[in-house]
């Protein structure tokens, strides 16, 4: 009797393995990868029927993405970066509309536009983040330095903390992503000195109406140039990890990252005290907002089976969940997009962008609306080069304008 | 040797047919899938039968023009509608997937991003209508902008070579206002500082009683600046004018006096902007594949020849000497990337004093060389090895018998029975020169177009996946392993007829 109990239990056991549904979930934010685990453990555990299996692709994920959707073997879960990136997938058709479900209602609406295409919604804004100076609380207490709220401040502060043989800025010039971050995060900036609305500047720029000069390039080039001017002598040497240790340890006051590198600098130095404050272009404090945005989303599949597409739209569902949020927030280390969400535990520098964002609204990430090719090449490329003294602020600016027609030509 | 006809087919079953299958499926196919590719201008993304579609496009697109058939109900069978008035469909493979594609296209559907355009990509790349980067080409260093700050400081050598030697003498004299000598650098003078000039306008009094607003006192800064550029006397009076209407005569002088100031900074930074330029070269994609592969089949086969030749002796380290030299070839090239960049970034500096290696476009390509070098020699070095331990002893020791100097067995005996030898590692280094990938990506890759190092290999990496051009990658792939196959060719051709036979 005990054998053919035994027998029909190992019988089930199969049975649920078998009846399991495998999915597989693409990331590429790296930065915390035991946090998404945790999360997705706690999901298979209330789940059962369902598993879910993590590929990491930390660097030139997209890379590996389209060559994976171009074999017809997209993940069924995509965590993908906000606006461009989305509009891109949805418009090949590899995305499930997910406009009509009910995890997109409980998302806040100022979110929303991040992963909208053609009107419909193409997937689950996740984390909202912000890029602007992460400063160390512990050097600015030391020199009597306050956070700059202006550019005048900047510089003076930069002057004062070179005199007392601190670097201002840590850099990270040996990976282009930085300056590319940098240069739009001006643009941007500058933008409102012209009453230009990004979306408006992306919309006329799609249409040849108008020219990434439209802006003070002067100005733009000049704050480019001061950027570098404030880092150690060596910065073109720098990748991520010298940037993080040199912040980290103490060597360099500040960085100008988003606050996904507040974790790794923790991570080095727990003890470390920072604070977050918008990275100021203009001498009125008042138009100096954080440079923050919807960072990346999660979207389905649309090449998946729909049983595995309705197991990947319950985990979507689960996301909203609060045990889900905690993990998300506590474990992840991200913020959140859903409505009321409780980000109060990540930590100082967080706390000041939330509140910063909550005080003076913020610049959207206009480079998530660039087509992604501008992005990647002329801006990213165009703005290292030119720190290099290989290109030319006016060929930087007309390499972006060339290629951006050539996008959308296409 | 005859052998039985039986034992022919069972061989030719289990060996040769197995062999050409797997050679068809996996290189051939993919081959002419490719060639197809370089023929469109595929964005990389954009499949070729759609995957989910709305409704309306997909029933005016593709059901409309199909006509009622085998076909049809195909199509019909692997999409379906969903609850958001969508046709979407699973992922295909196989012959599935080649019936879709060949229906569809049949239908007329072609998306705009997967189009045949014939052999443009190839024409744009032979024109010089691709990036720039791509080419060699001479383009100009500026080391200034005008609108940026001074810098505090300029490097002797730099300042010198490139900027005060290009001056007359009162632009010298000029320079010598601005700039002194101080140690390894020309620093710039506290009293030519534009910010502190600046200063005493952002700390005007009239701005604490809100008089005045800190972007009126921004403007009147970028006037002066602008003005002082282009060293124009009136439109500088007239910012002051109009700057000082509302001020009282003490604060009016102190305007005034930080107006002439920028002013007068403003005449250096046009004349530094001007001068302090360099004529450089740069190898362009093109050029530094070829660098690459210069410097690898040269220096890598002359230092495993010189290896192999002393570690041919009687020595009694020659074991340990020779495992030492292989090692590196050993190690994943990723590994050995991390390596000399630990040595690049943080020993190098510390030895010698100089601080910049990868990020200097001037020794980038040659640290490249180098340590590609290091990690290919090794294995050329065993082959090399090999061949040297092939060669008869007698015929040398004859030919020492006769007299023949050591000089003259190594350029008749030696290296004539080397030939092969050499064949094999010339081959094996240009073909991996020019395939190389993996060694550049992990060291420079970021900043690949910045110093200037980026191989070809990874420009079409670049090209497919980040500016999203897969059909001119394409293209640029199927050239690369046209002229593989024509240099090794070459190659391999002229050498075989160099071989000889004892």
């Amino acid at each position: 009797m005990k054998r053919i109990l035994a027998a029909v239990l190992v019988l089930f056991a199969f049975a649920g393995i078998l009846g399991a549904q495998k999915l597989e979930l693409y990331y590429y934010k790296q930065e915390n990868q035991e946090g998404l685990k945790k999360l997705v453990d706690q999901f298979v555990k209330e789940n059962p029927g369902i598993s879910i299996d993590l590929l990491i692709v930390p660097n030139d994920a997209d890379a590996t993405m389209s060559a994976r959707a171009a074999q017809g073997k997209l993940p069924d879960i995509l965590q993908m970066q906000s606006y461009s990136r989305v509009a891109e997938y949805a418009a090949k058709g590899y995305l499930v509309d997910l406009s009509k479900q009910p995890v997109l209602a409980k998302v806040v609406d100022s979110s929303k536009p991040a992963v909208t295409w053609n009107s419909k919604l193409w997937g689950l804004p996740m984390d909202f983040a912000g890029i602007g100076i992460i400063y160390n609380k512990e050097i600015f207490a030391k020199y009597g330095l306050q956070p700059p709220a202006t550019y005048r401040d900047l510089e003076r502060l930069c002057r004062s903390l070179r005199t007392n043989g601190v670097t201002p800025f840590a850099g990270l010039l040996k990976e282009n992503w930085s300056m590319g971050h940098f240069i739009t995060l001006v643009h941007t900036n500058l933008l409102v000195e012209k009453k230009i609305s990004a979306d408006k500047f992306v919309a006329d720029m799609n249409a040849g109406k108008t020219s990434y000069g439209v802006v003070d390039t002067d100005k733009l080039f000049s704050i480019m140039d001061f950027y570098r001017a404030n880092m150690d002598k060596n910065a073109e040497e720098w990748n991520w990890n010298e940037q993080q240790a040199a912040f980290a340890e103490g060597k360099a006051a500040m960085m100008v990252q988003g606050l996904w590198s507040y974790g790794a600098a923790i991570g080095t130095n727990p003890k470390l005290e920072c604070g977050f404050v918008p990275f100021p272009i203009f001498n009125d404090s008042a138009m100096n907002k954080f440079y923050a945005d919807v960072d990346s989303c999660f979207g389905v599949s649309a090449q998946s089976a729909p049983d595995k597409k309705a197991a990947a739209l319950k985990f979507l569902e689960w996301l909203a969940t609060p045990q889900a949020q905690k993990i998300w927030v506590e474990d992840y280390k991200l913020t959140l997009s859903f409505k009321g969400a409780n980000v109060s535990k990540l930590g100082g520098p967080f706390v000041d962008l939330m509140t910063g964002v909550g005080k003076n609204g913020a610049y959207p990430w206009a480079f998530a609306s660039y087509p992604t090719a501008v992005f990647e090449d002329a801006c990213k490329n165009g703005a290292q080069q030119y720190v290099f003294n290989k290109k030319t602020a006016e060929a930087v600016i007309a390499d972006i304008d060339k290629q951006w027609a050539a996008n959308v030509k296409k | 040797m005859v052998q039985k006809k039986s034992t022919r087919r069972f061989n030719f079953i289990l060996f040769t047919a197995p062999a050409f299958i797997l050679y068809a499926l996996f290189f051939l196919l993919p081959f002419g899938q490719g060639l197809r590719i370089s023929f469109t201008n595929w964005d990389g993304l954009t499949p070729k039968t759609p995957i989910s579609m709305d409704k309306a496009d997909f029933e005016s697109q593709i059901l409309a023009k199909l006509a009622p058939g085998p076909d049809r109900d195909f199509v019909v069978s692997l999409y379906t509608l969903d609850t958001s008035e969508r046709y979407s469909r699973q992922g295909l493979s196989g012959i599935k997937r080649y019936r879709l594609e060949r229906i569809l296209k049949k239908a007329g559907y072609s998306p705009e991003t997967y189009k045949d355009v014939g052999f443009e990509n190839y024409r744009s790349i032979f024109t010089g209508q691709v990036d720039a980067r791509f080419y060699p080409r001479r383009y100009e260093e500026r080391y200034f902008n005008p609108s940026s700050d001074l810098p505090i400081q300029i490097e002797v050598a730099e300042y010198e070579k490139h900027f005060l030697d290009k001056l007359d003498q009162d632009e010298a004299v000029l320079a010598a206002v601005f700039y002194d000598k101080a140690g390894d650098y020309y620093k710039l003078s506290p009293d030519m500082d534009e910010f502190e000039a600046e200063d005493p306008l952002y700390s005007l009094p009239a701005l604490g009683w809100g008089r005045l607003s800190s972007s009126a006192v921004d403007d009147f800064v970028d006037a002066v600046k602008k003005a002082g550029l282009a060293q124009d006397e009136a439109t500088l009076k007239a910012a002051i004018a109009t700057f000082t209407a509302p001020l009282d005569e003490a604060d009016r002088a102190q305007v005034e006096m930080a107006a002439r100031k920028i002013f007068e900074i403003g005449e250096f930074k046009t004349l530094l902007a001007s001068n302090w330029r360099a004529e450089k070269f740069d190898l362009g994609v093109v050029g530094f594949t070829i660098f690459f592969a210069l410097g690898n089949v040269i220096l890598a086969n002359l230092l495993a020849f010189w290896i192999a030749m002393a570690l041919d002796r009687k020595l009694k380290t020659k074991n340990i000497l020779r495992s030492v030299f292989f090692l590196p070839n050993v190690l994943s090239m990723i590994v050995v990337a991390l390596i000399w960049s630990f040595i690049f970034f943080h020993l190098l500096p510390k030895l010698t004093g100089i601080q910049t290696w990868m990020s200097d476009s001037a020794k980038a390509p040659w640290l490249l060389v180098m340590v590609s070098v290091w990690q290919a020699a090794g294995y050329f070095m065993v082959v090399y090895l090999a061949g040297l331990q092939n060669i008869p002893q007698d015929v040398l020791e004859a030919a020492m018998i006769d007299g023949a100097s050591p000089w003259n067995r190594l350029r008749h005996i030696t290296l004539p029975l080397l030939v092969p030898a050499f064949t094999v590692c010339i081959f094996l280094s240009i073909a991996n020169a020019l395939k190389c990938f993996d060694l550049v990506y992990a060291m420079v890759g970021p900043s690949g177009y910045a110093v200037g190092t980026v191989p070809f290999v990874m420009d079409i990496f670049f090209d497919a996946f980040a500016r999203k051009l897969a059909g001119l990658a394409t293209a640029k792939a199927t050239l690369l392993f046209i002229a593989i196959l024509a240099i090794t060719g070459l190659q391999l051709y002229f050498m075989k007829r160099k071989e000889v036979q004892l």
